[in-house]
């Protein structure tokens, strides 16, 4: 925990205790006067009984009430009031997120707005904005949809305000991953998503191999697991089952899961024996086998985080995971919930779609990487002391020397061109989540390659292009020493061609008419 | 700068601000519940107190009723408490989420660089943080979605948010649904309906906590009110709810010193309704013959009386309205979402990404069909556009989905590093591959490698054609 965790923590549970106390105060004290009036109602029907006269003047316990809830009151609310200064207006604890928004998107920021009197660039903009409401909705969708929500999706479909069209045969697909999705994490039933892979295996779609093992494995481990302890009981049968199911499934793993696989199988063994103590109860025995059992069970426990200490796969710690929740397997959402976005990420892959929602992973590149976000925007701001605008200032213009007409601010407004950087680089610690594309920086421009992305006709439609046009800048290597930059800065280097130039790398010897034009493919 | 636990913390402190507020106002609930309780009752015991004479049997029915309205109050106060307990196990459940990270760190090394030595640093290889954030980032779509919805019947957000909750019950307690669903609802009837009764209610309903932060509500409220008497021709009425509702804000005394600036603001606006009532009667008469009147009509002045009585009062009024919302409970203006959307795609966008139809399971009219037949050796198919359908590679880019990309067209690129896969391995015809995989295809039309290996000879994958292994060459692009 960082101090300001444990700092929000303390003041929570501060104003959580005086919350809960006060108002019990209140509510207590309350009751206790219903309780009195009560009692008072008692004696007096007592007293209409036997007709005697009676002193009520106890009823004037009413200031006591009030002035007990009062003092309660307040005492709650100078908590209330310290939990505020102390977390919510203590600079410590506060980041203004709309000061991270530093390149906003071309996306209304209001549910609904109205048109209004536009001229005719505010229109093209705001018809930009509009299609891209749409897209987002559309990005959300698939994110339902890869997270195995279909059913939401109709109600977002049937809104007459959207004009798309959906591929049915791919919905239909999501739609049984929702079912398996549901199985999976609702009611903790594998049986569907491992029939999945029997069935691609069948039909030949998939080969057995590599590639499928691990997602495999896991579900088979979960499904060893819970027919061992599924209902949180241990019985005969409940461990014959397991075994049996074991001996037809794991045998394909042993090569790579050995190690995995060992710990789990023992615990097979223990489970027989301590149900074998309780079918012939021996209280006093039956205890020391359990002692006896869970002490070696959790040695093995150890055993494994141990080992796993050195080998940090992805299947280990699964592996260790369930063993750590092996008796509350059920009440463990999150191994449920993980392994099926695994099990989603396999099943997009074989409808050739991304294994992940693209939202979700631009979403989550936000999260790792707002803070220089954030941290230049507050810099900036405070240079110029002018907000909001510079963003639109610092755009940079196509050619430095031309003005630009208006015309070409407004395609700017909408198609970012490719000069328009980010003007700070980013950490690359966690690059290795987002690894697309072969980025290439020249060595010498320090350009990016922009790689042809031409289409083989280009199309006689007169929509506006989504993208800015590409220059033809392509890598070349170079004939002696297979070094590798942007031809434009080889161009340069040769002085135009005329000249022999020296490798940036190497200071091997080069002419313009050495190099050679080359492509960057990805397998 | 790297992400941390602290800055993680920071940027989320609305969630605890959004119950602390709502605490506060059921807090005064059921400090007017208490002190209207106490004068009942007090009026009520003093009658009793007054008169010990009073025969038992009245004694009786007194001390009945008392106990009755106690027990309603009893009821009442249960509720208050109720809701109390259910804002604090918000931010309890708040600060569950957020300790959580906790067992996502890197476990502070000799070198912490530039962070602060509390601080710690997330670790982005543990998947347990990964799935973590799937949770965040649904709450950020359930955020948008409730607060964007403009449909009465259904809310996909609370939809949602009802759904996730089923796996998941800790959801209901991180989003402040029922606020953000209010907030919606003010807004649709203000710009949908153009009816102002909702956010009357809402103003009144906040009144003193709206003061505090120099609200200019109020004024606005009115003045939208009054525009619609003049809109719907009820002159008389506009005037009179002017002299009532709006005159005061015209003078500079009831207004305190930070409310300075909304003084200047209305008395601009209220200058001009004099104006307003000339230009309504201009309109009334169907008098063009008149010079003078047409030539009114014409002037820019008389447009811009035009603009008043337009829609735009309404969004005026909406905004007005957003702007008190948001900083009343402390939300960011823009979505939450957008904000981690553009920054996000900001740092994913490579200038290799193109839009990539593939990726969607929508349909679109500019999706090609490209003939691939007698073009293998065009060098525009070794374009990634191109490529990855021809390898039959997927693309998992999420910038290149062409949704994401149509968001991120105005976006700046982000600044890398290079970045090519191991073992560059350049063909004759200038195609680079990792040589290992082009050693070891997994796709069936290259099922003659092995008699190819054996002649030191290799197929592009792309273009098909064979080469001598000589002719290749390993690259160096860094």
């Amino acid at each position: 925990m960082t101090s300001l965790l444990n700092n929000l923590n303390k003041e929570l549970n501060l104003f959580s205790k005086a919350g809960d106390t006060n108002l019990n105060d209140i509510l207590e004290s309350t009751d206790d006067f219903i309780k009195d009036l009560k009692s008072l109602e008692k004696d007096l029907e007592l007293a209409i009984e036997s007709e005697e006269s009676i002193d009520i003047s106890s009823v004037g316990k009413v200031n006591k009430w009030y002035d007990k809830s009062i003092s309660s009151l307040k005492s709650y609310n100078s908590q209330i009031n310290k939990f505020s200064k102390n977390i919510l207006t203590n600079p410590q604890y506060t980041i203004d997120l709309d000061d991270a928004y530093t390149y906003p998107l071309n996306i209304e920021s209001l549910p609904i707005s109205l048109n209004q009197n536009l001229n005719e660039e505010e229109a093209a903009l705001k018809e930009v904005k509009k299609e891209n409401q749409q897209e987002l909705i559309k990005a959300i969708i698939l994110h339902l949809l890869k997270i195995g929500q279909s059913d939401i999706i109709e109600d977002i479909i049937d809104n007459k305000d959207y004009d798309f069209q959906i591929n049915s045969e791919l919905l239909q697909q999501f739609k049984f991953l929702n079912e398996i999705v549901d199985d999976i994490t609702i009611r903790h039933d594998l049986t569907k998503a491992l029939a999945w892979f029997k069935h691609k295996y069948n039909s030949n779609v998939l080969k057995k191999g590599v590639e499928y093992e691990e997602i495999e494995f896991k579900l088979h481990i979960l499904k060893f697991v819970l027919l061992l302890n599924g209902n949180n009981e241990f019985s005969l049968d409940n461990a014959l089952e397991a075994y049996l199911y074991s001996k037809e499934n794991f045998p394909r793993f042993f090569k790579t899961y050995l190690h995995e696989l060992s710990p789990l199988m023992s615990l097979l063994l223990f489970k027989t024996i301590d149900d074998k103590e309780s079918t012939n109860p021996d209280d006093y025995a039956r205890k020391h086998m359990i002692n006896l059992l869970s002490e070696f069970y959790n040695k093995m426990k150890l055993t494994f985080s141990k080992d796993w200490e050195d080998n940090k796969s992805n299947e280990s710690r699964f592996v260790q995971d369930v063993l750590n929740n092996f008796e509350t397997i059920n009440e463990n959402s999150s191994i449920f919930t993980n392994l099926a976005s695994e099990f989603i990420s396999y099943y997009c892959k074989d409808m050739k779609l991304s294994n992940d929602s693209s939202l979700f992973q631009g979403i989550l590149a936000g999260f790792i990487n707002l803070p220089p976000f954030y941290k230049y925007n507050k810099i900036q701001r405070k240079l110029s002391r002018v907000s909001m605008s510079f963003t639109q200032e610092e755009r940079p213009n196509l050619e430095d020397n031309e003005t630009l007409s208006s015309e070409t601010i407004n395609y700017n407004k909408i198609i970012a061109p490719f000069t328009f950087d980010l003007p700070f680089q980013l950490s690359d610690t966690n690059r290795f989540l987002f690894e697309y594309h072969p980025v290439f920086i020249c060595p010498v421009s320090k350009e990016q390659l922009i790689p042809l992305t031409q289409e083989i006709e280009e199309k006689k439609t007169k929509k506006p292009r989504l993208e800015p046009s590409r220059p033809h800048n392509p890598v070349v290597v170079l004939k002696y020493c297979h070094h590798v930059a942007l031809k434009e800065s080889i161009w340069q280097l040769s002085r135009r061609g005329a000249e022999v130039f020296k490798c940036h790398y190497c200071y091997k010897k080069h002419k313009f008419s050495e190099v050679s034009e080359a492509y960057f493919i990805d397998l | 700068m790297e992400p941390s636990v602290n800055f993680y913390i920071q940027s989320n402190s609305t969630q605890f601000k959004v119950p602390t507020e709502l605490i506060k106002k059921n807090f005064k609930t059921a400090q007017k519940l208490i002190e209207k309780q106490k004068k009942q009752l007090a009026s009520d015991v003093s009658k009793i107190q007054k008169n010990p004479s009073l025969p038992n049997s009245m004694k009786l029915e007194m001390i009945r009723k008392l106990i009755k309205s106690f027990e309603t109050f009893q009821k009442k106060l249960q509720q208050v408490v109720d809701k109390d307990k259910e804002y604090r196990d918000r931010l309890t459940a708040r600060f569950d989420n957020l300790n959580q990270l906790s067992q996502f760190t890197i476990e502070n090394d000799d070198h912490s660089h530039d962070t602060d030595h509390d601080d710690k640093i997330l670790d982005h290889h543990n998947s347990n943080l990964i799935n973590w954030y799937r949770d965040q980032a649904n709450i950020l779509i359930i955020d948008y979605l409730i607060k964007s919805n403009v449909k009465t019947e259904q809310s996909i957000g609370m939809k949602l948010l009802h759904n996730l909750s089923a796996v998941n019950p800790k959801f209901m307690k991180l989003i402040d649904y029922d606020l953000f669903e209010n907030f919606n609802k003010i807004y649709v009837s203000i710009i949908e309906n153009h009816d102002l009764s909702l956010v009357i209610w809402w103003f009144e309903d906040n009144r003193n906590s709206l003061k505090k932060i120099n609200s200019n509500l109020e004024f606005e409220i009115n003045y939208c009110k009054f525009l619609s008497f003049i809109q719907d021709g009820k002159t008389d009425e506009a005037i009179k709810f002017s002299q009532n509702h709006l005159s005061k804000n015209g003078n500079i005394s009831n207004y305190s010193n930070n409310e300075i600036n909304n003084y200047y603001k209305n008395l601009e606006k209220l200058k001009s309704i004099g104006g307003l009532l000339v230009f309504l009667a201009l309109n009334e008469t169907d008098n063009d013959l008149l010079f003078s009147s047409s030539l009114v009509k014409n002037s820019s002045r008389f447009h811009s009386y035009e603009n008043l009585l337009s829609d735009d009062r309404w969004t005026n009024l909406s905004e007005v309205f957003i702007e008190n919302f948001t900083k009343l409970y402390g939300i960011s203006k823009n979505y939450p979402l957008f904000i981690y959307l553009s920054a996000g795609l900001s740092s994913l966008k490579t200038k290799s990404c193109y839009c990539n139809y593939e990726n969607t399971i929508f349909f679109n009219e500019n999706q090609e069909n490209l003939g691939i037949t007698n073009t293998l050796l065009d060098k525009k198919l070794r374009g990634p556009n191109h490529y990855y359908k021809l390898l039959n590679k997927i693309n998992h880019c999420p910038v290149c989905s062409p949704e994401m990309f149509k968001l991120s067209r105005n976006l700046p690129y982000a600044q890398l590093i290079t970045n090519i896969f191991n073992n560059p391995y350049k063909l004759p015809n200038g195609n680079i591959y990792p040589f290992d995989k082009l050693t070891n295809p997994t796709d069936k039309y290259l099922s003659d490698k092995d008699s190819l290996l054996r002649d030191v000879k290799i197929r592009d994958p792309l273009t098909r054609e064979i080469f001598s292994m000589e002719d290749c060459i390993r690259v160096y692009p860094a």
